[in-house]
């Protein structure tokens, strides 16, 4: 894969196919306005959890499921793999460093809930069949979930200051928020490579 | 720390000597400490007033009054208790674990017939269930709150004067036995004494005897059919719950009994503690269990709620608490799996067949796992399901199942699958499934109506069908449907609120 070629990549997986914006994944967790002081380590442990999930689950889906025609046996193979790679963290920091490990088992198996995490892994895994497109692919995809996050926590905690109608408060505003965001990273769909 | 609160607030965890059963009344500062209490603080020392105003018996035997001289207007400057504050500080107080004769008291009233708190629960007992048949309910109530009171060994400060001993009690050193022999025979204790009488003509000893009258007691009342920590059942008709509320017949003469004090729970450590040495032969524990049984038909009955009914937990699941519109579940199959009607109605019935299987395994494994091996293995289970609805899609709708393409084993998997699986650990599996049929309609009406919506002002089709309108093609992508999705959910609080105001209003306007 030449640089050109990562380059249109890693722009397209950020800004104009934003994995949040244009496909709604991992919207859910962020705008839960009620955890906004863990946001930034929710957010860093799903980009994380996308680009490891996606490169694990490619050789399955290379060299297990495709060649066999068990495509739609992927989703619980790809849902077992991202709780080994969840539980796998904990384990090891259990022991190495216990105040980490024990923020790993601070809420239900997040990775797993988590739609952005199995929904890269799916997408991806059909988009680029080479290995080093996907990793390619998943760090961008990671790096959209993280820039988008940035921005919409941003914008939310600046909603906190406002007086919306009562009705609007909480879920309804952010909703609103996101579609407004959504509708700036639509702007990007005009770039052509 | 717990004594700094109670020095700091005493209004509001109450003096010293309410809390430990002692006198209420004023101590002067200068009067000497006598010890620590168990916590560590001291202890004051016993009433002393003036002592021209006590009266014979209260005043401490040997006690010698050393009067000051006496000032130019004829008062007695200075009253030293030389003796008397050492005597009366270790003669007077009260000791736990000892027996305070309360006929010192000024204005004490003993009770007519109260019993001797022989440190015998059991007796205690047996003379209880006696009252409670032979006598009325008041009389009933004086001697057990006299019994309790000098089995704390002091005399309560908020009801002084209801409590009286004989003088002529016996040690607390004493054992069950000696202190049996030394107490009157009252009515109440014959039918013991004459089952241990039986017994040990028979052949069997009076241990054997009692041992039998306790297993005979552990025999406990069944415990009432409406529990209130039960959790609620979905079909249990809400009838049920009047009949529960009938006490009894067994507890009719407790009901005619005044509430007790509930002053009194919180001195029951207190009362196993002096009961304890006198008890050396018994089994305390079980005592105070028996205890426990044979003064629950006594408490006042608590109605119990009335059980959800399954229409109102199908209402609340579909309309009041609809999971899209009201708890921010399952925003991804609508925004992104939802942009028409049909594509939408498939993925709500997907999410539906997952959430019926998965509560329904969080059912029958209950608390059996880990919370999160659990959230983990429903999850697993999910994925399997979604995999066969993809199959299913394929096979009946290829149309739906292109349409969708990837999103099927996520909106199976979305957040909305775990959203009610706490609930349905808990629950009957009958109850389970029946919320997660209320949540799943719910879900896939409000996902289908969203559907209905974009695809009509997005693609101005409904269904397939062209209609006369102008497209909107914003709402056809994800930042349409989330400002749908927003403005969706704003209405549906606004109307939720101005129809609790109403009902309120209306309930308001009844009263």
């Amino acid at each position: 894969m030449s640089f050109s070629e990562a380059l249109v990549i890693s722009l397209g997986l950020i800004l104009s196919e934003n994995v949040v914006f244009s496909r709604a994944f991992g919207l859910r967790a962020m705008l839960d306005t009620e955890l906004p002081r863990r946001t930034a380590w929710l957010t860093l442990r799903v980009a994380v959890g996308i680009v490891l999930t996606a490169m694990a689950v490619w050789p399955v889906d290379r060299f297990l499921l495709s060649p066999f025609g068990l495509e739609a046996a992927r989703a619980p193979v790809y849902v077992l793999i991202a709780g080994i790679l969840e539980l796998v963290p904990e384990i090891v920091l259990k022991k190495a460093a216990p105040s980490l490990g024990a923020r790993f088992r601070e809420d239900r198996p997040f990775l797993l809930l988590n739609v952005a995490v199995l929904g890269c892994a799916l997408t991806l895994s059909d988009l680029f069949p080479s290995f080093g497109g996907l990793a390619v692919g998943a760090v961008s995809a990671a790096l959209g979930y993280v820039l988008a996050s940035v921005i919409l926590s941003s914008v939310l905690r600046r909603t906190r200051f406002s007086e919306p109608p009562a009705c609007f408060e909480g879920a309804p505003l952010a909703l609103v928020s996101a579609a407004l965001i959504a509708l700036a990273f639509a702007g990007f769909h005009g770039l052509h490579f | 720390m717990a004594d700094k609160r109670r020095e700091d607030a005493p209004e509001i965890f109450g003096d010293e000597s309410e809390t430990r059963g002692g006198i209420d009344i004023p101590v002067p500062e200068d009067a000497p400490a006598r010890g620590r209490s168990r916590r560590g603080r001291k202890r004051t020392a016993p009433p002393a007033a003036e002592p021209d105003l006590l009266p014979e018996s209260a005043a401490p035997a040997g006690t010698v009054y050393t009067l000051g001289p006496q000032n130019e207007f004829g008062d007695v400057e200075n009253v030293s208790f030389e003796e008397a504050s050492d005597n009366s500080a270790e003669t007077s107080a009260p000791k736990e674990g000892d027996a305070l004769d309360i006929s010192d008291i000024p204005n004490a009233v003993p009770a007519p017939d109260a019993p001797k708190p022989a440190g015998n629960s059991r007796k205690r007992k047996k003379r209880r269930a006696a009252q409670a048949r032979n006598t009325d309910g008041v009389s009933a109530k004086a001697s057990v709150s006299a019994e309790d009171t000098a089995s704390d060994s002091v005399s309560s400060s908020q009801e002084p004067h209801s409590a009286a001993e004989p003088t002529d009690q016996p040690s607390q050193d004493m054992t069950p036995q000696e202190a049996a022999a030394a107490s009157d025979p009252s009515a109440a204790d014959q039918p013991a004494k004459a089952e241990e009488a039986s017994a040990a003509a028979v052949g069997g000893s009076p241990t054997a005897a009692r041992s039998k009258r306790r297993g005979k007691r552990r025999t406990a009342p069944p415990k009432p059919a409406g529990d209130m920590d039960a959790p609620a059942e979905i079909g249990d008709a809400p009838e049920a719950a009047p009949a529960d509320a009938v006490p009894s017949p067994d507890a009719e003469p407790a009901s005619s009994v005044p509430a007790k004090n509930p002053k009194k729970k919180s001195r029951r450590p207190a009362d196993k503690t002096a009961d304890a040495p006198a008890d050396t032969t018994e089994n305390v524990p079980a005592e105070e269990t028996e205890d426990t049984a044979a003064e629950a038909p006594e408490k006042p009955k608590r109605t119990p709620k009335p059980k959800a009914p399954a229409a109102a937990l199908l209402l609340r699941g579909a309309l009041t608490e609809n999971p899209l519109l009201f708890g921010l579940v399952g925003v991804f199959p609508a925004v992104a799996a939802a942009s028409t009607g049909s594509t939408a109605l498939a993925a709500g019935i997907c999410a539906l067949a997952a959430l019926l299987v998965t509560n329904l395994a969080a059912s029958l494994i209950g608390g059996r796992l880990p919370r999160r091996l659990r959230a983990a293995l429903m999850l697993l289970l999910a994925a399997c399901v979604s995999s066969g609805e993809q199959l299913a899609l394929a096979a009946l709708l290829p149309d739906t199942a292109d349409a969708l393409g990837v999103f099927i084993p996520l909106v199976a998997v979305c957040g909305l699958t775990l959203s009610r699986e706490d609930f349905a650990a808990e629950r009957h599996p009958v109850s389970a499934l029946l919320d997660a049929a209320a949540c799943g309609v719910g879900f896939t009406a409000a996902l289908t109506l969203f559907g209905v919506i974009r695809e009509v002002l997005g693609s101005r089709t409904l269904f397939g069908l062209k209609l006369p309108l102008p497209p909107v093609l914003a709402f056809s992508a994800p930042m349409g449907g989330l400002l749908l999705l927003g403005l969706l959910s704003g209405a549906a609080r606004y109307v939720r609120t101005k129809r609790r105001a109403s009902k309120r209003g209306s309930k308001e306007a009844e009263l």
